[in-house]
């Protein structure tokens, strides 16, 4: 027996798994500083709350003020539960796409496939301005799905060849970055200045109805990448060795990228360009609990989460009363990151 | 499935097999058997094909003509997991991920015993501690991959291997890249395993005398065909050096095992007994 392992065998469910022994404790912790992230972004804002009454009003519990519930609940919860979502899907997303293709900077952001989702989800609120928020998402994933593809298509190479992918990726971030620049600038100006508060990866002003769209995504397709963690175990070890333990390659690498893109596309949808969270949280993840996915996923998917609403919530602090979107916060984080993790790469 | 239900059977067979890569064809029209629980070992010069038909033999390649049989059965109708619990293969140089333990290697060793909701079972369990045990790999278990040698990282991808437990066992020169008494303690556990666990093992080697030494039946290989198999004792000749080696050797006999060992001649030695 080890001590290395966690092992989880349901008796009611046949669900068995192992983890990292540790992962229990770190995501607690990381659940704290979620937890600690959460309450300060509901005090902050226009309106000061203590940090005690937000707690008191997300139980229930009588407060002094009877608005204070209006507040909180309707009008600040669901940008920070979007903020928590947006994390979660693009951590699970970038997750996927570096095990798949073992290299730690292949996330979603880098290679194309949000910009490709804003492409199409730019495209879709500057021509048809009136669309209901639910079709959003899925206007994103055809877009992130259409670069995913091209990239597979014309990039892949078995996953042998890291560079090659992320200049490919490069360059389609760029064509569907010029191609969005191009609706925006032929738009209609009423049309595009929505579209552009979105672009800048904001959560700002984002209502319950985004939360309900954005949630089924995120449940579904986060608990389709959790059941795929073997699948990513083995495929993280090589087509060769994959092959020889009995994995359908094709089928499961194609099932996974698709998981990915979901993922993705609805984050991109619902809160634009937020980047960098698809690189920085796996990695972190990686080197906190190991490269085992049964633990790995969830980690990586709570410190997405936790990342973003912290982004935000600093994005209001560190310039108020200027808000800064908490995409261009992200960015200011993650790409020093990036780059840190360019040169380790280059040195192996 | 115990070994015994086949011991009359060859499990392995290809049939006017042609394998190569973009439609170029590397091994030709071969017939083979791979002797069940015996040790099987190919040899040959390098580019002759035999990595190639190692991996053909693992469905690594699809192939151009020709048919791979498992228990009778074409190797690609069956599904891919069914046949991952048959037969399992250690690639040359097989990517290892950063901080990958020991024992978290083993374990993926278990993927195609196990499904989407059981992806931990009491056997599991039971297999990766034995696969640990026979390779001695137990105290070294919980320890980083990059952080071990390269015959204890050797010994760790043989026991994913056993962790798979299947009773083919096909290994691409898994004595590359080890010193003198590395390369004998991992054949020494290949031969342990063949003895005492009933495993068919095909293995390529470099080494014709380590080769004559632990192989059962030698398949030599000369561009992409079968220039001789047999045991080492029939087949290894001056001749055979000379054609499939394009090398000058005399053969004696090994004075501890009494297998054939070929002592190269080469140009140096040339100049002084021949000239």
């Amino acid at each position: 027996m080890t001590k290395q392992w966690l092992i989880v065998r349901l008796k009611v469910l046949p669900i068995s798994f192992h983890v990292n022994r540790q992962v229990p404790l770190i995501l607690l912790t990381i659940a704290l500083i979620a937890s600690i992230g959460i309450i300060l972004s509901l005090a902050n804002g226009e309106y000061q709350i203590a940090p005690l009454e937000v707690v008191k009003t997300l139980f229930g519990l009588e407060t002094n003020n009877r608005d204070l519930a209006f507040i909180i609940n309707t009008l600040r919860l669901p940008r920070t539960l979007v903020a928590f979502l947006v994390g979660v899907g693009l951590a699970i997303a970038g997750t996927i796409t570096q095990s798949i293709t073992r290299n730690p900077l292949a996330s979603p952001s880098i290679i194309g496939i949000n910009a490709g989702a804003s492409l199409s989800a730019v495209s879709l609120l500057v021509i048809f301005p009136n669309i209901p928020i639910a079709v959003l998402p899925f206007a994103a994933f055809g877009g992130a799905l259409t670069v995913s593809l091209l990239i597979y298509w014309l990039a892949w190479d078995g996953g042998s060849s890291p560079v090659q992918l992320i200049l490919v990726g490069v360059g389609f971030s760029s064509i569907a970055n010029a191609l969005t620049n191009l609706t925006i600038t032929f738009g209609d100006i009423n049309h595009v200045s929505q579209a552009l508060v979105w672009l800048a990866g904001s959560v700002y002003g984002r209502s319950t109805a985004q939360v309900l769209a954005l949630l089924p995504w995120i449940a579904i397709f986060g608990l389709l990448a959790l059941l795929l963690a073997s699948e990513l175990n083995t495929l993280n070890l090589g087509d060769d060795t994959a092959r020889c333990l009995g994995i359908e390659i094709e089928l499961k690498r194609g099932l996974l990228l698709l998981t990915s893109t979901a993922l993705a596309g609805a984050s991109v949808a619902t809160a634009g360009a937020i980047g960098f969270i698809g690189l920085m949280a796996p990695h972190l993840a990686r080197s906190l609990v190991g490269n085992s996915h049964q633990g790995l996923l969830p980690v990586a998917a709570m410190l997405g989460g936790t990342i973003v609403v912290w982004a935000d919530l600093l994005g209001r602090l560190l310039f108020s009363p200027i808000e800064l979107p908490c995409g261009v916060v992200t960015a200011a984080i993650g790409a020093p990151y990036f780059l840190y993790l360019l040169s380790q790469n280059r040195k192996k | 499935m115990t070994h015994k239900d086949h011991n009359s059977l060859n499990r392995l067979k290809t049939k006017q097999l042609t394998l190569g890569y973009d439609g170029k064809a590397i091994v030709n029209d071969l017939n083979i058997t791979i002797s069940t629980e015996k040790i099987t070992v190919l040899v040959g010069a390098n580019g002759c094909g035999k990595s190639t038909l190692l991996r053909g033999l693992a469905r690594l390649l699809k192939p151009l003509k020709g048919t791979i049989y498992l228990d009778g059965k074409a190797i690609n109708k069956l599904s891919t997991k069914s046949v991952a619990k048959c037969l399992a293969m250690l690639s040359q140089s097989p990517i290892v991920p950063e901080g990958l333990t020991v024992r978290d290697l083993v374990a993926r060793g278990r993927y195609p015993h196990q499904n989407w909701l059981q992806q931990w079972s009491r056997e599991d369990d039971r297999m990766v501690e034995e696969a640990l045990e026979i390779t001695e790999m137990t105290k070294m278990a919980d320890r980083s991959l990059d952080s071990l040698s390269g015959g204890q990282r050797q010994r760790a991808w043989i026991a994913m291997t056993l962790a798979q437990d299947t009773e083919i066992l096909l290994l691409d020169e898994p004595t590359t890249y080890l010193d003198l008494s590395h390369q004998i303690e991992l054949l020494d556990l290949l031969h342990d395993l063949n003895q005492n666990r009933g495993k068919t093992i095909a293995m390529i080697l470099h080494d014709l005398n380590l080769a004559c030494r632990y192989a059962d039946d030698l398949i030599a290989v000369k561009q992409g065909r079968i220039y001789a198999q047999g045991s080492p004792e029939k087949i290894v000749t001056k001749t055979m050096v000379r054609d499939v080696f394009n090398l000058d050797c005399q053969i004696i006999q090994d004075p501890l095992a009494g297998t054939p060992m070929c002592i190269p001649i080469g140009r140096k030695l040339k100049k002084f007994f021949f000239s």
